[in-house]
């Protein structure tokens, strides 16, 4: 196993290496540049204006500045925001947490609604259980995530009250430790919930085809002819078989996760790296861009290790070494 | 009592978009403790789902025991509860299936899957458990049982797969073992070594088997009484040798001329002609009639009895009917 993912690890270089440069070019390729806004300036003069691009490298050939932006990355500086005038490996630091919370938050919620669901849904399929189930999946795979926070913001936070229309935390309040906690938690209720159901309907219906292919498999005729309980032979003999597919969807949902989540954390206005990474892109902020690109083309490797490994813990078919 | 189990009219049918499908369609026969029955017929006759039914394993929906009773040790098992079956399957009652690639469990050792019933039914405990499934698999010949135990499946040949799912099933001393095809999906020479196995452990333990077989080498090798079964129905039901000697039902006769032997010189094996009729539509009267020699005009009008000949044979068919058959 260790001698696997060191092989797996080496392997990524090669392809972050390619990733970075096709992000690059794209972002090089995108009309507008990061001082177009200062065109508009009218104290802006060209002098200036070439002082800037001089300063920013922006005046060298694109390979050039490739060779640059892989020169510092390797020491560990990923480069300037240009708008937000920090450090983008501070700026990507910061958004970590928010981002891995409300990611792994909403996976969490949707397997706990989508696993149960979908197994039930194939023990009794063409139940009205099923049915129900069926027409809720539907419901999550094609409700848009901002239509239904809107809805969810109308009727919990300004109807009922219940939850802070957005942000991560109370401004000022300073809490700490537990009521920091729920303060944080109260916020990020809607969010979670909304990016929850909307990723549990994809993930019901493929525990449920999944679950409906085992069931019918000799080995729970044999695990029934045993004398196991019904809950025995569905939970553990059934179960465990069908979520080996499910485990290389799971692997593609978590970089999806890191960054699908752009328009929930502009609606909330949580800090997170999706809002990052928007509002680099609507002001051309070239380093930013390229970070968190990397960050996420980072996460979609690990995610797919991550289904590697957890695919030979559950089907000791798959030998990894 | 006199039979471990009694089987009297079960009907098992299917209920699909299409219609109703009679798989078994008044099946009846005794076994005794120890007996070893051999049920043989084409595929589709019914056998499977017959054995099925008797550990009301019968996938529902479609399908369902609409009629009969199945008495073991005098209990009828279609009025069982779900509950009082689960202790009887694996327990009392044990199954052998035709696919031993894939009726284990492919993410289970072997040894959990065997410790599995021996825990549920002999109420051991796990290390206690894990000793009684190494001398299982020592029992059914399988070597270096103590690493084989913390083994896969997919580690294992077919043959030791089958090996250890007769381990599994014997596991807790059933009265009553059915082996589906037991050896059918094996290559000759592991067929041979499961049929020794099975009569070696057979004599051992004293276990009545239930032998579900299209292959009537298997049948002469091991059963001691035989019935042979044609679209949902038994046809004929004689001891092993009667029937081999003196078959007497137009389809047991060509089931018989069908299988090659060794001393035979005959350049090409006859062959019963048509197939197994559609169950949807099957045939008015007797249902063989159409793919029978000796076909009657009464065969068309009406399904014959199964009667009575001597103290065990029973015929069904209208050739036999005037021969002093009694009901």
């Amino acid at each position: 196993m260790g001698r696997f993912i060191t092989r797996r690890l080496l392997q990524q270089i090669p392809i972050l290496i390619g990733v970075s440069i096709l992000v690059f070019s794209i972002i090089q390729l995108a009309p507008g540049d990061p001082l177009a806004s200062y065109t508009q300036d009218p104290n802006m003069t060209k002098e200036t204006l070439e002082a800037l691009k001089e300063a920013h490298g922006l005046n060298k050939s694109p390979v050039l500045q490739y060779i640059d932006y892989v020169k510092n990355a390797l020491q560990g500086n990923f480069g300037f925001s240009f708008q937000l005038k920090q450090p983008v490996e501070k700026l990507i630091a910061e958004r970590l947490w928010p981002t891995f919370y409300i990611a792994f938050g909403s996976l969490i919620i949707s397997i706990i609604i989508a696993i149960p669901i979908g197994v039930i849904s194939a023990t009794k399929q063409y139940s009205v259980f099923d049915y129900a189930g069926t027409v809720f999946a539907l419901a999550g795979i094609s409700i848009p995530a901002f239509f239904l926070a809107l809805l969810l913001k109308k009727w919990l936070a300004i109807d009922l009250r219940l939850f802070p229309l957005s942000g991560i935390e109370t401004p000022g309040a300073m809490y700490t430790g537990f009521a920091r906690m729920m303060d944080y938690l109260r916020h990020t209720f809607i969010p979670l919930i909304v990016l929850g159901l909307t990723g549990a309907g994809g993930l019901m219906r493929y525990t449920r085809s999944s679950m409906l292919e085992v069931v019918r498999q000799d080995y729970i005729r044999t695990a029934r002819a045993k004398g196991l309980k019904e809950r025995v032979v569905i939970y553990k003999h059934a179960l465990r078989n069908a979520l080996i597919p499910v485990i290389t969807l799971l692997g593609f949902t978590l970089p999806t996760l890191f960054s699908g989540a752009v328009i929930t954390e502009i609606m909330f206005a949580l800090p997170g790296m999706g809002k990052l990474q928007h509002q680099a892109v609507m002001q051309r902020d070239y380093p930013v861009l390229m970070g968190t690109n990397l960050f996420l083309a980072i996460f979609t490797l690990l995610g797919n290790l991550l289904a590697d490994i957890s695919y030979a813990l559950v089907d000791p078919r798959i030998r990894l070494d | 009592m006199k039979y471990l189990l009694e089987v009297k009219n079960l009907q098992t049918h299917f209920f699909t978009e299409d219609g109703i499908v009679p798989a078994v369609d008044g099946v009846d026969f005794e076994l005794e403790p120890g007996q070893t029955l051999g049920i043989v017929g084409e595929s589709g006759c019914g056998k499977s789902v017959t054995s099925v039914s008797i550990l009301r394993l019968v996938p529902n929906p479609p399908g369902r025991i609409v009629g009969g009773e199945i008495l073991f040790e005098g209990k009828d098992l279609v009025k069982a509860t779900e509950s009082e079956m689960q202790s009887i399957r694996g327990n009392d009652i044990a199954m052998i299936f035709q696919e031993p690639m894939t009726s284990l469990n492919p993410v289970f050792t072997i040894g959990k899957q065997i410790s599995e019933a021996i825990m549920l039914h002999q109420k051991l405990d796990k290390k206690a458990a894990k000793e009684r499934c190494v001398q299982m698999l020592k029992l059914v010949g399988i070597p270096r049982a103590e690493q084989a135990v913390d083994e896969y499946p997919h580690q294992f040949s077919g043959g030791m797969r089958q090996r250890a799912m007769i381990a599994m099933a014997l596991s807790c001393n059933p009265k009553l073992l059915i082996a589906d095809e037991p050896t059918t999906a094996l290559d000759v020479t592991i067929q041979a070594q499961i049929i020794e196995l099975m009569k070696d452990l057979k004599e051992k333990l004293n276990t009545a088997i239930m032998l579900i077989t299209h292959d009537l080498g298997v049948v002469a090798e091991m059963a001691d009484h035989v019935i042979v079964m044609y679209a949902g129905r038994v046809v004929e039901e004689a001891d092993v040798i009667d029937l081999f000697k003196d078959p007497k039902h137009p389809y047991t006769i060509g089931l018989m001329k069908s299988k090659p032997s060794l001393d035979g010189n005959a350049k090409r094996l006859d062959v019963i002609p048509g197939a197994v009729p559609n169950p949807l539509a099957m045939p008015k009267g007797c249902a063989f009639h159409p793919r029978c020699s000796h076909a009657m005009d009464i065969c068309k009008e009406k399904m014959p009895e199964l009667n009575k000949f001597g103290d065990n044979r029973k015929i069904r068919c209208w050739l036999h009917e005037k021969e002093g058959g009694e009901k």
